[in-house]
């Protein structure tokens, strides 16, 4: 059930990129995206009662949650403040270039 | 390298390489005269030469895949050396002219395949196809397609007048007029003679492209106003006979469509040289603008009108030599039964009549008549072209002389018939010197009766039209250009030109027309908006998970 709000977190995203025009709203709509994703693999890793998966001499591994999508998540968080940045200044020129954030007035692929 | 697998060197490719050095050669020398003071020569001089040897390449490349190869390079150095033309329109036939040949060699690769599948080997001389089954058919005429481009039989001619036109003058006179000529001819031969054995139904087809060709592109060359694309026009009106030559299927047709090939690559570059040398004096080729031009550049006169007696087969020039072939040729086919020979020879001799008729306009327009306005305006530099513009003419002419009066010694028994292979058998009588005799008698004759008119009291008046002098009203010059304006005005004959100048038979323009139709409805869904392209993808996507994961 708690997966359905990833879902409807990744639709929310996939509507604002598609429909708004400003370019700023497709890039936040963008990294709404990239959470969604995140979040359904950090729910996807989560077991009930489990504990932190945290490797000792002393304690045994048991009911531990899967660390693997942990360590993912969180290289994913760092590409995604990456990619985030570099839309940001692609942006950035496009406004320098063409002077507007509104996508559908840069329209140089019209056949 | 040069084993007979990929190269051979017989009789016919021997004499259409000769030829193509030997026109390679005077181009060279008239482009030394015509193209100084242009830009990119390097380039130009480079394409010249690399043509030369594409086109050795492909005469005497005995192997399928290596002479489209070489077709191919051909196709491209000509839209390169297209380019080199000044006028506006320049690029625009460039681009013409290689869609055409592009296209007609794509036709050429299918034909290939055909090939393939029919004979299990791409080497010239092993195969030997009968055109009895469907396949078979379309293998030639993908083939011939490819024939027909180079050489601008009619259904694809459209790319010579507009070239002819645009392209600077050594480059109307190398490619569309002398080597594309050769080099189509000579694959057209090939493929009817030893590729493919020809039915009675196939040669009939050939018989009547060419009988079309010959009729209508003359009379679209009688109503030009432009002195090269007139000529282009005529480029396309002799392929007509060369195609009716080969089509007849008898040796005296095909060696009269093979020495028609070369006569028509020696008088039609010397037309279209004579045509520069004026283009590059007056600054302009519009026929309107000259005139009376030849006493100031004689030479150049006396080339264009050798090489428009030769094209228009008035003997004793070559011309009339190998269009009499063609004749006895088709003649020759009756024997086989059916009347439709009667059709070609009067599509033949009546087209024959239609190209001395307007090249009595073009010699009077262009030579005779009054100097025209601007002409007289700017007389300062009008003088003979440069030496090396005008030894590449003269060469020609004197080559239609030559290979008029002794046709049967020089080039039928050194070139033509070698070529064949088989005994020729002559129907008429034709006796060269008797006819030379003849002629020179006539024009005695008549320098007498000018003279015996002369001597008795006449009076020389400067020219008037209405009781006023010319010299005065420029306005009331004659020019040549309006002297077929009436056949235009024919009932039939008025509405086809009308369709004609709306471009309705240009094959080119038709698919254009279809193309850009096509193009309008994909030009509706790319509005150049992203989000509407995103939106394309994610349905893409929602359909293939929908086919992947169902």
């Amino acid at each position: 059930m708690i997966y359905l709000l990833c879902l409807v977190l990744f639709s929310l995203g996939v509507y604002c990129v598609l429909r708004k025009r400003n370019i700023i709203k497709i890039i936040v709509g963008i990294i709404i995206i990239e959470y969604a994703v995140n979040l359904f693999f950090i729910l996807v890793a989560y077991r009930e009662k489990g504990r932190a998966p945290i490797l000792s001499s002393q304690t045994p591994i048991l009911n531990m949650v899967d660390p693997l999508p942990q360590a993912l998540v969180l290289t994913a968080i760092v590409i995604g403040l990456a990619t985030t940045a570099l839309l940001a200044a692609i942006a950035m020129r496009i406004y320098e270039k063409y002077g507007t954030f509104d996508i559908t007035k840069i329209r140089e692929l019209r056949g | 390298m040069f084993s007979e697998q990929f190269f051979r060197f017989d009789n016919l490719a021997n004499f259409v390489g000769i030829f193509v050095v030997i026109f390679s050669l005077l181009i060279i020398l008239y482009s030394l005269g015509f193209m100084r003071k242009s830009k990119g020569l390097i380039g130009y001089y480079l394409y010249i030469i690399l043509t030369l040897l594409a086109s050795l390449g492909a005469v005497f490349s005995n192997n399928l895949i290596l002479f489209m190869v070489f077709w191919g390079i051909l196709g491209l150095l000509l839209y390169l050396l297209i380019g080199f033309g000044q006028k506006e329109r320049t690029p625009a036939t460039a681009k013409k002219t290689f869609i055409i040949i592009g296209a007609a060699d794509a036709l050429m690769i299918l034909g290939l395949a055909l090939l393939w599948q029919l004979s299990g080997t791409l080497q010239m001389d092993k195969i030997s196809i009968a055109l009895n089954e469907k396949l078979a058919v379309w293998a030639y005429l993908c083939l011939a397609v490819g024939a027909f481009a180079k050489a601008g039989a009619m259904p694809v001619h459209t790319w010579i007048p507009d070239t002819a036109e645009d392209a600077p003058a050594p480059v109307s006179a190398y490619l569309p007029a002398s080597l594309d000529k050769l080099l189509g001819i000579y694959f057209l031969t090939r493929l009817s003679l030893e590729m493919f054995v020809m039915n009675r139904a196939m040669n009939t087809f050939l018989m009547a492209l060419g009988s079309f060709t010959i009729v209508a592109a003359v009379m679209m060359a009688l109503i030009q106003h432009d002195l090269k694309r007139l000529l282009g026009y005529h480029a396309v009106s002799q392929v007509g006979y060369m195609v009716l030559g080969i089509g007849t299927a008898n040796p005296v047709g095909i060696a009269g469509g093979l020495f028609h090939m070369l006569n028509n690559a020696i008088y039609k570059s010397c037309l279209f040289m004579s045509g520069g040398a004026v283009e590059k004096k007056t600054g302009s080729s519009d026929l309107d603008q000259l005139g009376g031009l030849a006493k100031v550049m004689p030479v150049s006169f006396g080339a264009f009108l050798l090489a428009s007696l030769a094209i228009s087969g008035v003997p004793p020039f070559n011309g009339f030599v190998s269009k009499w072939m063609v004749y006895q040729g088709v003649i020759e086919t009756a024997k086989s039964g059916g009347n439709l020979w009667i059709i070609w020879l009067v599509a033949a001799l009546f087209g024959s009549a239609l190209t001395l008729a307007s090249f009595m306009k073009l010699v009077h327009a262009v030579f005779l008549g009054q100097p025209s306005q601007q002409s007289t305006e700017n007389r300062v530099q009008r003088t003979e072209a440069a030496p090396s513009m005008l030894i590449p003419q003269v060469v020609l002419a004197g080559l239609c002389v030559v290979f008029g009066v002794f046709a049967y010694r020089l080039p039928l028994a050194k070139f033509i018939l070698p070529s064949i292979g088989q005994g020729v058998a002559f129907a008429g009588i034709w006796n060269p010197n008797l006819a030379a005799a003849l002629i020179l008698v006539g024009i005695i004759i008549g320098i007498l009766i000018y003279l015996l008119g002369t001597i008795t009291a006449s009076r020389e008046t400067e020219i008037f039209v209405g009781g006023e002098l010319v010299r005065e009203h420029p306005q009331m010059r004659l020019s040549g250009t309006g002297f077929y304006d009436t056949i235009q005005q024919l009932g039939l004959l008025k509405a086809a030109y009308a369709l004609a100048k709306r471009k309705v038979f240009d094959l080119y323009d038709v698919c254009s027309k279809i193309t850009f139709g096509f193009v309008r409805i994909l030009r509706y869904l790319h509005n150049g908006v992203l989000p509407t392209y995103l939106s394309w993808c994610l349905l893409g996507m929602g359909i293939l998970f929908y086919i992947l994961l169902r």
